[in-house]
């Protein structure tokens, strides 16, 4: 695969996930939310693993945390270009045929396949 | 150019002639967005579905979009130029390797791209002032979306013009200057970025190359700030000018009133079956449609409206066959256009029934090969129009954008004729004023790839129009009529 230094990778890893994906959109969406707003715009996913996700969003720093008073507010960046890019690389890396599919496709191969197995 | 490089490799169990076989064949492993086309052969025009990281306006959760092959090496090596909805290029090659074959992918891609991962649609241009010498006009059109497959086609002839304009001196010794915008089939996308585009750059003009249900949306702006609006696109013929309106292109009756009993004659049918995309265009050919049939002595026998969009058709395909009809009138749209004439003519109903299909153009059909083939259309542009004018007009194209460049159609060269009477009404005029130009454009004449066009006391544009049977490979011309004869 390719080499990439360790700083993309984090962003790599970070976007690799729905989750974190839609932290992202509604970040790009709404000034500055509070850790609560975030919260509560997933109440399926709980407060503590909305935390996770912002966690590994600020290591990637396609976050930053602004400290309010006693909140905490969030908001995209530094890394917003890194972040487009990252995105753009795993959509091209995931459409391209696996050795898996393209097993499954030959009929002969699953047959021996049936066999062994 | 192309500013982002990526590259991927994967290793396939299986030697390279097997590996290259499975790109492109529908059913087997999702190769490169399960790109789709007819033929494995430079030229091809192939559709990709796109994985979006961010829902798009509509909730969807990928982008359809256009590509074409450039470059074949049997079993070494596949070239794609991404058309739609961002530009670029992506170069697969397979190698072999112990136990089976190594393919890498180099995608080369422009910034556009990155608009799509960050949320949200986003200003259609970078930020940043324009050159403070040019005239800015907008080219409005659709590059994603179900009307996205036109955008590419339409930017290159809007393109081509504003370099024949400028080679001219410009309008005022200022150059014209085009900024393409994506309304996604879109309209509040189309008009929020109309909006956001003027505020920044103070448009002359929007040439318009999109939907009608975009054009209802965009009006209002345009009319409450006096700013030119030239759509050229196929359109209800309702309303021709509206102050600084204009709606140049072809109308309904100006597409159907000869068509219809043309199809009929030649067919023997009488039965119609109406299939649209529901909004404002498709009612209208289908109101008309059905008026224009019945005069002629035809009935129609069924009538359906999908959404826009629309990709599956099995049961409209089942209602047709149970009809009766032996006629159909599609006014489906881009991408509902083409998996509906692709399901049709795989269900065999190519051999009992001649179909109609107005919007039936260049870019749709180059998606279809074999299996538009005998699909008529009424338009008055066609590539395969033998005249000097077109004639040369497609050299001076193809030497721009290229051999495998989507060819012009109707839609998309609209946008040429549009921004060169715009430009020769700016000069009549002497000023950049909606209103001025407006007055302007009464009476211009321009021969131009379709030949002579004039814009009528009423702002409606005479022109030509072709009757033309789709073949697996273009358009066979089968007659011409004049327009304003409904």
């Amino acid at each position: 695969m390719i080499d990439h230094d360790h700083e993309s990778d984090l962003v790599f890893r970070a976007l690799n996930d729905a989750t974190r994906r839609a932290v992202l959109a509604l970040l790009a969406s709404e000034h500055e939310p509070t850790a609560g707003d975030i919260a509560a715009a997933f109440p399926a996913i709980g407060r503590t693993a909305v935390s996770a996700h912002l966690r590994i969003l600020r290591d990637a720093q396609l976050v930053s945390e602004i400290r309010d008073g006693k909140h905490r507010r969030y908001r995209l960046g530094p890394n917003r270009a890194d972040a487009a890019i990252a995105f753009l690389r795993q959509i091209y890396e995931q459409s391209l045929p696996t050795d898996q599919e393209t097993a499954a496709d030959r009929p002969e191969s699953g047959l021996r396949e049936a066999k062994s197995g | 150019m192309h500013e982002i490089v990526l590259v991927n490799e994967t290793h396939l169990g299986v030697p390279p002639h097997e590996a290259f076989d499975m790109f492109g064949r529908s059913g087997g492993p999702g190769w490169l967005f399960s790109a789709r086309f007819e033929h494995a052969e430079p030229g091809a025009a192939a559709d990709i579905d796109i994985p979006l990281p961010f829902a798009g306006p509509g909730g969807e959760t990928t982008v359809r979009g256009t590509a074409r092959i450039v470059e074949m090496r049997p079993y070494r090596r596949i070239v794609l130029r991404h058309e739609t909805p961002w530009t670029g290029r992506i170069t697969i090659t397979f190698a072999r390797e112990p136990g089976g074959t190594r393919v890498r992918t180099v995608t080369e891609l422009d910034q556009e791209a990155l608009g799509w991962m960050t949320g949200g649609p986003g200003p259609a241009v970078p930020d940043g002032e324009g050159p403070a010498d040019a005239t800015c006009v907008a080219l409005l059109t659709s590059l994603s979306g179900s009307a996205g497959l036109f955008g590419r086609a339409a930017a290159n002839c809007a393109a081509l013009a504003a370099e024949e304009i400028n080679a001219e001196g410009g309008i005022g010794g200022r150059p014209v200057r085009i900024e393409v915008i994506d309304d996604r089939t879109h309209a509040a996308t189309g008009l929020a970025r109309l909006r956001e585009l003027d505020r920044r750059r103070g448009l002359g003009a929007v040439v318009g190359v999109h939907s009608s249900a975009t054009f209802d949306t965009v009006s209002s702006y345009a009319r409450a700030s006096g700013l030119l609006y030239l759509y050229t696109a196929a359109n209800e013929g309702s309303r021709v000018q509206d102050g600084t309106l204009f709606r140049l292109g072809e109308s309904v009756a100006d597409q159907l009133a000869q068509a219809v009993p043309a199809l009929m004659r030649e067919s023997g049918g009488r039965s119609w079956y109406l299939i649209g995309n529901d909004y404002s265009w498709p009612r209208a050919v289908s109101t008309q449609g059905r008026r224009i049939a019945e005069h002629h002595g035809g009935q129609v026998v069924g009538e359906r409206l999908v959404r826009l969009g629309e990709s599956s058709f099995d049961d409209v395909l089942e209602d047709i066959e149970a009809s009766g009809a032996d006629l159909v009138l599609s006014s489906l749209v881009g991408w509902s256009s083409i998996d509906f004439e692709r399901r049709f003519h795989a269900a065999g109903l190519r051999r009992r029934l001649r179909t109609l299909a107005p919007l039936l153009e260049e870019s749709t059909r180059e998606h279809l090969g074999a299996a538009g083939s005998g699909v008529w259309s009424c338009l008055p542009y066609f590539s395969a129009l033998d005249t000097t004018e077109n004639a040369d007009f497609l050299r001076r194209y193809r030497a721009a954008f290229g051999p495998w460049a989507p060819s012009p159609s109707a839609l998309t060269e609209s946008a040429y004729e549009g921004l060169r009477l715009f430009a020769r009404a700016a000069r009549k005029a002497g000023s950049p004023r909606g209103d001025e130009v407006s007055r302007a454009l009464h009476g211009l004449t321009l021969a131009g790839p379709r030949g002579r066009v004039s814009v009528g006391a009423d702002g409606r544009l005479r022109q030509r129009m072709y009757l033309a049977e789709a073949t697996a490979t273009g358009f066979a011309i089968r007659g011409q009529l004049p327009s304003g004869t409904a």
